[in-house]
């Protein structure tokens, strides 16, 4: 049974130990100058013309909350087309969920989660 | 849970002790000490259906057990939470609770307007709780645990009023002399479970029953255990700190350091007589060092300025015969001696405490003389107290000195004989010279004097009442020695337990001495009016005075030695050590010296500790398998 | 469903009072009161199905597994909620949604503990997870949203280990429902699913800190405010240890012989580790911490032990370290008042101004410590006894090492109370009925226990009855 497998287990060990000790190498060799160009954006090297604009923070929680609930909502696809077939305890089933979702999703409406300002 | 009502007993004052605890600050005070003392009065009554029905068991068996339940369950047997009960526990069972109950009375009076009222009934409580697992234990263990919370209770009366810088000097010098004691107990305890597995009375005492002296280990076990109870009796020279424990409340000093707790060393050795019987090296000791205490307390009891310092110091002489009587196989009569001291030394503390009361917390035997008008009852129960520790015939320390001392003879322990009599007719000089000094001759202090009155009701009662008993509890020898026989026959070794009636000129000589002492002292204090600090600018006054110098000693001899060790300790070792412990600690830290700020670098040393583990983990088993 | 209703009650609690936050300002405590009053619904009714059950049973196709196991851990991570929501208490400062979060982070842990299978498990420890890194940043502080971000970061890594490792099974094995794993022709050797446990054994030592994966805990433990800090230190462990020994008990007992050393040489590492550096710390929290790593070593005994003592010494250990952890969690809130975070000498001078506190205090800390007549004596005495059992010599010599060491580390605290000088944080010093009523609850229960354990006792006993070990 280990023989099997024993590559692997080497090979785990290998990995890590590569990683380890470059990642040991690379924090006592390797030069040390905070500050300066490394504040600089990073453009793959070329240097940035003008300062750069950061998405607004703001994006990003409508973006999660669109994709939270995108997720939740697709759950229901499946369910909806063979609501025929589950009957009357499919739907009650699916209120739970679904009560979640609501919850959540008013919870967010009356915080302002979908205000911009 | 056991169907005899042992545990019952137990119950009502660690009840009160936690109900006080937990409401006592929101009710009046003076309820809070009726409660308290109702709470002692409810455990008496309650102990003495078993104590009764114990008379009617067989005399074969006369012990009751009940095991409330198993606490720890180890490899080994056992240890259960067990009490046991048998006429010898049940005398101390019954003194513990009938004179705790008189001295919490007395404390409603005592304590009346303390602000720390309410904290002191809880503490007295919990003291006469744990006092009752100490006596009610089934084994060894239970007992350690209720002999180190009677040394927590206390620590923390001794310390009540801890405004008092000395106070808390007493308190902690009490603990750590008690903590020795345990100390010694704990390892006896250990090597015995180590040994028999087995810690509970019967099943020890049966192995003892058919072992034969000589063999060391039981005469280790059995020194460890006597060191245990050396330091709770303050036996020399573990004495000191009862001297100095005298800084607690004046009833506290009465119930505690007189009456129960510290006799609780002789209740241990008598318990344990069947492994004495193994042990005679232990057993010599025992009375050796009993004698030695009761002289040399008494020596030193002469020149007290403080008539609660006096009281402390012929506390530690009169349980030098207690274990005197151990020691010479006299096991009645020690128990005897406890019986009859309780009742008159609880009586003298709390008549000193109505005196100290009275002159609103004066205890300097100098600024005091001719009370004696102002508070009659106090001043007759003190006398009481005095003719019955001197032991004047027929007063109780009469019958209970003469036995103990009349058995030492007929054993033929003709030197702490000598030293017991000469013991009694200084006793007799040194008790009186308080008396007269506090109750007659002259006023020493006018302000003091004008402002005195006899205490009220509810603590000259209960003072009474002891002094009642202080007189006729004489009596009670016959009927102890016929009550404590079963426990005395259940096992050998206490062939000589009985009472017995010493020879005549020993009672004689005894006696005389005692009324030598007690004409001496009146004499110098009541006719001539010497005054208090009279022979002590002398050297062996001054020397008494300053308790021979033990403090001192110990100071000199181990205290300073300890301290030397322990500051090179810290200079040497401690850096070293912790710099190793630190160093540890540091080199954790230094990974992430410089990532203070929130920069992925620190949690990369972490993320980077989970590989290595991980890795490690798998290079195991690569290596294993 | 009748076994579901805990978790159907601390999931409403959760959702009721999200929706009770929108009535503020006019109903201040309104979410606290909700979440509290369901969480406490759901212990009494775990307490109910404790008594109920008599038999193992698996739910939803064994993914759930309704034994009395479960519903004793539901107990205990039910109180390690409610305590936190005590601790809490007029903590305006933690967020509106505190409570909503605790519950969901209740709900987690005891998902971890009555999975059966791989997913489940993966589940519960996400649902545990993830309120838990909003919660540790819950107050703005620069410290506060360090611990968050770490915890975030280093959680993410765990799982990841953790979901890796489930892979592995899943390939070796077919199944997801690991409580097969006994029936399938697998061996007693070591193998391609012996990686995946290991991996999964990382993930989860992660949680309940276990050396090395430990080293998150006492910056997350610094930094989170004190009432998350107690769910982490309590809750958590209790969840991860229960899962470790679910998945052991479980899955993988016919290859105790190569697991069990593993697990005892990490216990005794734990142990060790934890206590040492438990000694030099300032803060008081960090010194929690890194009790907690050691105590994490202690647990691990028991399960190392591979015995039928071994379980129930451990699932027993939890009792008396839940017990004096919220208690000593309890005290920091009471002097931490409006401020963050307790240091030692913060606690100088506490015995003389409010003695009741430190003697509450001195009992917890004693009870950590493992001193006779706490709670804590009579579980190292169980742990113990249960490596001697097993022939485990190391791992006795290591936990009485490690018992000696964090003697001295739990003992400067104490020192430091009974201290002359008074700190201004013991004069601001002020009782409030939450954070007091915990620490009498925590300190009674560890003195009733120290003192009368066999009903414990006799609860562990049913619980921890794992078919296995019979």
């Amino acid at each position: 049974m280990i023989g099997e497998y024993q590559a692997l287990l080497v090979y785990l060990v290998v990995a890590l130990l590569v990683a380890l000790s470059m990642s040991f190498a690379s924090e006592r060799l390797g030069p040390r100058a905070p500050g300066g160009l490394k504040r600089e954006t990073y453009e793959s090297g070329i240097v940035p013309e003008a300062p750069v604009r950061y998405f607004s923070v703001r994006f990003y929680r409508v973006a999660m909350l669109f994709m939270i609930f995108d997720v939740a909502v697709m759950a229901l696809y499946p369910w909806a087309t063979s609501l025929r077939d589950l009957g009357r305890s499919g739907f009650w089933h699916a209120l739970p969920f679904l009560a979640v979702v609501a919850v959540t999703f008013g919870y967010l409406w009356k915080r302002g989660g979908f205000q911009w300002h | 849970m056991g169907m005899n009502g042992l545990a019952t007993v137990l119950w009502p004052p660690l009840f009160g002790a936690a109900s006080i605890a937990a409401l006592g600050h929101g009710v009046p005070r003076r309820w809070v000490g009726a409660w308290a003392s109702l709470m002692v009065l409810v455990s008496f009554v309650l102990a003495l259906g078993p104590v009764l029905a114990l008379g009617h068991l067989p005399v074969q068996a006369r012990a009751m057990e009940s095991t409330l339940f198993a606490w720890v369950t180890g490899f080994g047997p056992a240890v259960h939470w067990r009490l046991f009960l048998d006429p010898l526990s049940g005398v101390w069972v019954l003194v513990i609770t009938g004179v705790g109950f008189l001295i919490h009375v007395y404390s409603i009076g005592y304590m009346d307007g303390d602000p720390g009222e309410a904290r002191y009934f809880a503490y007295l409580n919990f003291f006469i709780f744990a006092m009752l697992l100490l006596v009610l234990a089934g084994n060894l263990a239970v007992l350690l645990i209720g002999w180190a919370l009677v040394g927590l209770a206390s620590y923390f009366l001794i310390g009540f009023w801890y405004e008092r810088p000395s106070a808390v000097a007493a308190a902690k010098k009490a603990f750590v002399m008690n903590t020795l004691g345990d100390a010694g107990i704990l390892l006896g305890l250990v090597l015995l479970y180590l040994r028999y597995h087995a810690l509970s009375y019967p099943a020890l005492f049966q192995v003892f029953a058919h072992a034969q002296p000589g063999d060391p280990f039981f005469d280790w076990t059995a020194f460890l255990l006597y060191v245990g109870a050396m330091a709770k009796s303050a036996q020399f020279p573990l004495h000191m700190w009862l001297a100095d424990a005298m800084e607690g409340p004046t009833p506290v000093s009465a119930l505690i350091h007189a009456a129960t707790m510290v006799t609780a060393g002789v209740y241990l050795m008598v318990r344990i007589y069947p492994l004495l019987r193994l042990a005679p090296g232990v057993e010599a000791l025992v009375g050796d060092i009993g004698a030695f205490t009761a002289i040399f307390a008494a020596s030193i009891a002469f020149y007290q300025q403080d008539i609660k310092k006096v009281l402390a110091y012929s506390t530690l002489s009169q349980l030098g015969y207690m274990f005197l009587g151990v020691g010479v196989g006299a096991l009645t009569a020690g128990v005897f001696h406890f019986l009859t001291h309780a009742f008159f030394k609880a009586l003298l503390f709390l008549a000193a405490g109505s005196v100290i009361h009275a002159l609103g917390g004066e205890q300097d035997l100098g600024r005091m003389g001719g009370l004696g008008r102002k508070m009659p009852w106090t001043a007759g129960a003190f006398a009481v107290g005095c003719l019955a520790i001197a032991g004047i015939p027929p007063f109780s320390g009469y019958f209970s000195k003469e036995a103990i001392l009349g058995q030492a003879f007929n054993e033929g322990h003709w030197v702490l004989w000598g030293v017991g009599v000469l013991t009694a007719g200084m006793t007799a000089f040194y008790m009186f010279r308080a008396f007269f000094l506090t109750f007659f001759g002259p006023v020493r202090d006018e302000g003091l004097y004008h402002h005195a009155h006899e205490a009220p009701a509810v603590m000259t009662v209960p003072v009474l009442l002891l002094a009642v008993l202080a007189v006729i509890g004489g009596g009670f020898g016959r009927g102890l020695d016929a009550w404590l026989a079963p426990t005395f026959h259940a096992y050998p070794g206490a062939g000589t337990a009985a009472l017995q009636e010493g020879p005549l000129f020993s009672t004689g000589l005894t006696v005389g001495l005692a009324v030598v002492g007690g004409l001496v002292a009146y004499v110098l204090y009541g006719v001539r009016q010497v005054p208090a600090k009279a022979g002590t600018d002398r050297i062996p006054g001054r020397w008494m005075l300053a308790a021979w110098g033990m403090d001192q000693a110990w100071t000199w001899a181990v205290v300073s030695p300890l301290k030397a060790v322990g500051s090179a300790f810290e200079s040497a070792v401690e850096p070293a050590v912790l710099d190793g412990v630190r160093a540890i600690g540091r080199t954790v830290a230094a990974w992430a010296e410089d990532l203070r700020p929130l920069e992925s670098g620190y949690v990369r040393r972490y993320g980077l500790s989970i590989l290595v583990g991980l890795g490690a983990i798998l290079a195991y088993y690569l290596i294993r398998v | 469903m009748v076994y579901l209703l805990p978790k159907i009650l601390v999931a409403g609690g959760a959702l009721m009072s999200l929706l009770a936050t929108l009535g503020l300002p006019r109903w201040r405590n309104g979410a606290f009161w909700v979440a509290l009053v369901l969480l406490l619904a759901a212990g009494v009714d775990a307490a109910v199905l404790w008594q109920a059950e008599g038999n193992l049973s698996l739910l939803v196709a064994g993914s759930m597994i309704a034994d009395p196991f479960s519903s004793l851990v539901d107990l205990l991570v039910v109180a390690a909620g409610v305590s936190s929501l005590l601790l809490s208490w007029n903590g305006d400062r933690y967020g509106p949604e505190f409570p909503a979060l605790v519950a969901v982070a209740v709900l987690g842990m005891m998902m971890v503990a009555e999975a059966g299978n791989l997913i489940w498990l993966f589940l519960g420890v996400e649902v545990l997870s993830l309120p838990l890194y909003v919660l540790a940043a819950s107050e703005r502080t620069a410290l506060g949203g360090e611990a968050g971000l770490k915890y975030l970061l280093l959680g993410a890594f765990s799982s990841g280990i953790l979901l890796f490792g489930m892979a592995l099974l899943y390939g070796a094995t077919g199944t997801t429902l690991f409580v097969r794993y006994p029936n399938l022709p697998l061996g007693t050797g070591f193998g391609l699913y012996g990686v995946g446990f290991l991996l999964v054994l990382v993930g989860l030592g992660f949680k309940v800190a276990m050396v090395p994966f430990h080293m998150w805990v006492p910056d997350v433990y610094e930094g989170s405010p004190t009432p998350v800090t107690n769910l982490m230190a309590f809750g958590t462990k209790v969840g991860a240890a229960a899962a470790i020994l679910r998945l052991v008990a479980y899955g993988f007992y016919p290859q105790a012989q190569w697991w069990s050393p593993l697990i005892g040489y990490l216990a005794v590492l734990t142990m060790i580790v934890g206590n040492l550096l438990a000694l030099p710390q300032r803060d008081l929290k960090r010194l929690l911490a890194y009790s907690g790593i050691g105590h994490a070593g202690f647990l691990l005994v028991g399960i190392a032990a591979h015995n039928f003592l071994g379980s129930m010494a451990a699932v027993f250990y939890l009792v008396p370290y839940g017990l004096a952890a919220i208690g000593a969690f309890a005290l920091i809130r009471l002097v931490e008042g409006n401020g963050e975070g307790v240091q030692l000498d913060d606690l100088e001078g506490l015995a003389y101004a409010h003695p009741w506190a430190a003697a509450l205090f001195i009992v917890v800390m004693l009870s950590l410590a493992g001193i006779p007549l706490t709670a804590g004596f009579i579980g190292k005495f169980y742990l113990l006894q249960a490596a001697l059992v097993a022939n485990q010599t190391g791992l006795a010599v290591g936990l009485v090492v490690g018992t000696l060491v964090g003697l001295a580390a739990y003992l400067r605290p104490l020192q430091r109370m009974f201290a002359r000088s008074r700190s201004e944080r013991v004069q601001a010093f002020r009782w409030s009925w939450a954070g007091g009523a915990v620490l009498v609850v925590a300190a009674c229960g560890t003195l009733f226990l120290g003192v009368y354990p066999s009903p414990m006792m006799h609860i562990v006993d049913q619980s921890a009855n794992f078919f296995w070990l019979r």
